[in-house]
């Protein structure tokens, strides 16, 4: 079986600084498949090559078997969805209408929706649980249930490949659970491949099937979270004392960050 | 969702439905009024064809004032619709072809065009069209960098290539020879008045054909109001979309200029107020600019022919009185 994403010597770079150097990894299908990695390690470059959104100059990138410049950007759109970390949040559309914007893939030019178009649209918003707002308008959401909305718009492209980009970024610790556990029902009821950037170390550990971590563009670890996240080159990559144990619910490992004062004492 | 909104195709054809009314209203109004007066009985009889054919009223709306209620309709048209297509690609609504300057840049050309004594078709369309993609590439040089395109760059950048338009107007007039001048000047002021049927039929068949273009393309633009990554992303080809959509308004607003000249700010208060009333959809909004910024310029150009005492004035003068307030209380507008 041909895995989800298969990436081989992908580098890239923007002017002189190269971003990314000669990655290669596969995700498999099926997968909850989290990067990690401090700033300015090129895991959002990585995803924005992933979804096309940049153009791949050197390496390559295979989704679903086939080479990814062989899509035509609708096929691509029906196969990949993304969700990038700054939402278009000022979007003049009420949240139904937004979500139906994701129906553009398997529609005509003029994208008028048909009915099943708009009973996609229904059950994506039921998925996300954002069915009660379709009304509102996008601004006068919560940063939560933003989010949701364009997971549901994600939702409609009918993906086999959902990317996300630091979906709880900006998210109180309520709403990380809840979209993240939204992520955990697209892998499992939907079998949609989920890959995500985030910079939780923890929420990686809780949630993910294969973890990687990169730094400046090249790949430290990949593995379950467990292997990467006990990987004594944790501290190392992200530059700062870090305590793992094992969490007393579900036994995942657990990271907490140990601050600048308790350092000196220990010396 | 309680009740199931109307679907797009709908709230499509009655929001045409409404505006074509509209448009017939407006250019109705525009026939009947003007200084050799016919009441609206004897308009009526004119345009049923029902008077002498003889008479000094049928010369008068056939020849005058009804190409100049059409070629008004075809300039608002074409203006609103270009205000909508920059507004959605630059994701600005303060973009206009007249702020950004691209009505200056495509003014220099078809004065040049003028000074060479080319004809208006194709000769003076084409250098304005030329003048028009120019100062466009130069606005985009200008604000492209990393991210989107900010408001304050965009309206900054404008002004600049305007001023700059401006002085190379300036400077062609003084250099130019009494006999050319008038022309250039009223024609600079935005002017109506020159219209005859045969050239209102030449200007409808190019702008009909970008009319198409860009409702063809208006899912395309709902789309790129997510941003160009995100629009990518669902599947849209956003650099074919992106040059054609340019490429189209930039033609479509420099055949208007090269006929009658700057008329300002109708691709700022049409769209706004269309927005207002029909909702974001470009779907919808599309004709809505179309019949809707129509129906706008035949009266602002009515506005400008019946308000004068004596003579009449440019209709850019109207349209400027009120679109300029307007862009000043939008600026003002937090969060936009």
């Amino acid at each position: 079986m041909n895995p989800a994403i298969k990436i081989t010597n992908l580098s890239h770079s923007f002017g002189k600084r190269n971003v990314l150097r000669k990655l290669s990894f596969s995700v498999e299908k099926g997968d909850f498949f989290i990067i990690i990695g401090p700033n300015g390690s090129g895991k959002t470059t990585l995803m924005k090559l992933m979804a096309r959104i940049l153009k791949l100059r050197k390496g390559q990138i295979e989704i679903l078997g086939l080479p990814s410049s062989s899509y035509t950007p609708k096929a691509l759109a029906r196969a990949v969805a993304f969700v990038p970390q700054r939402l278009p949040i000022d979007l003049p559309f009420t949240v139904g209408e937004t979500v139906l914007l994701g129906r553009a893939p398997y529609q005509g030019t003029l994208g008028f929706e048909s009915e099943e178009d708009q009973e996609i649209a229904k059950q994506a918003m039921k998925f996300t649980g954002v069915d009660r707002l379709a009304g509102a308008r996008l601004g006068q959401l919560s940063g939560g249930e933003q989010q949701r909305v364009f997971i549901a718009r994600a939702i409609c492209q009918e993906p086999e490949i959902m990317l996300l980009d630091e979906p709880t970024a900006s998210l109180d610790l309520a709403h990380q659970v809840k979209v993240m556990d939204l992520m955990e029902n697209l892998k499992t009821e939907k079998s949609i491949t989920v890959v995500m950037v985030s910079h939780d170390v923890n929420l990686a550990a809780m949630y993910s099937d294969q973890v990687l971590l990169i730094k400046d563009g090249e790949i430290v670890c990949i593995g379950s979270p467990s292997d990467v996240l006990s990987f004594p080159k944790l501290e190392e990559t992200y530059g700062c004392k870090l305590l793992v144990d094992e969490s007393p619910h579900g036994g995942f490992p657990r990271v907490t960050l140990v601050p600048g004062r308790y350092l000196e004492s220990e010396k | 969702m309680t009740t199931k909104p109307p679907s797009i195709v709908t709230r499509l054809i009655w929001t045409s439905g409404l505006l074509l009314v509209v448009v017939f209203a407006a250019v109705f109004a525009g026939i009947s009024a003007g200084s050799s007066g016919g009441g609206l009985g004897s308009v009526l009889q004119v345009i049923l064809g029902e008077s002498d054919p003889d008479s000094m009223l049928h010369a008068i709306i056939w020849q005058i004032r009804l190409p100049r209620a059409l070629l008004a309709t075809l300039v608002g048209a074409t203006l609103s619709l270009g205000g909508l297509v920059f507004q959605a690609l630059l994701r600005n609504l303060l973009a206009e072809p007249y702020i950004l300057g691209i009505s200056g840049g495509s003014a220099i050309g078809a004065i040049a065009g003028i000074l060479l004594g080319l004809s208006r078709f194709p000769g003076v369309s084409l250098t304005a069209f030329i003048g028009s993609i120019a100062t466009l590439a130069l606005i985009l040089v200008m604000t492209s960098g990393r991210s989107v395109m900010k408001k304050e760059s965009l309206l900054l950048s404008g002004v600049m290539v305007n001023a700059f338009c401006s002085s190379v107007i300036m400077f062609l007039i003084s250099v130019t020879q009494d006999a050319k001048l008038h022309n250039i000047i009223f024609w600079l002021m935005g002017d109506l008045s020159t219209a005859d049927i045969r050239q209102v039929g030449i200007l409808a068949g190019m702008l009909f054909p970008c009319f198409v273009i860009i409702f063809w393309h208006s899912h395309a633009m709902n789309l790129m109001l997510m941003g160009k990554e995100m629009a990518q992303a669902t599947g849209i080809n956003i650099k074919v979309v992106t040059i054609t959509l340019l490429v189209t308004s930039s033609f479509m607003v420099s055949a208007t200029v090269s006929y009658c000249g700057l008329i300002g700010f109708v691709g700022l208060v049409m769209p706004h107020l269309l927005r207002l009333i029909f909702g974001p959809d470009h779907r919808v909004l599309v004709p809505a600019c179309i019949l809707g910024g129509g129906s706008y310029l035949v009266i602002c150009d009515l506005l400008a022919r019946t308000l004068p005492q004596q003579g009449e004035m440019p209709a850019g003068v109207i349209t400027a009185i009120i679109g300029a307030p307007l862009f000043i209380i939008l600026l003002k507008k937090p969060g936009r």
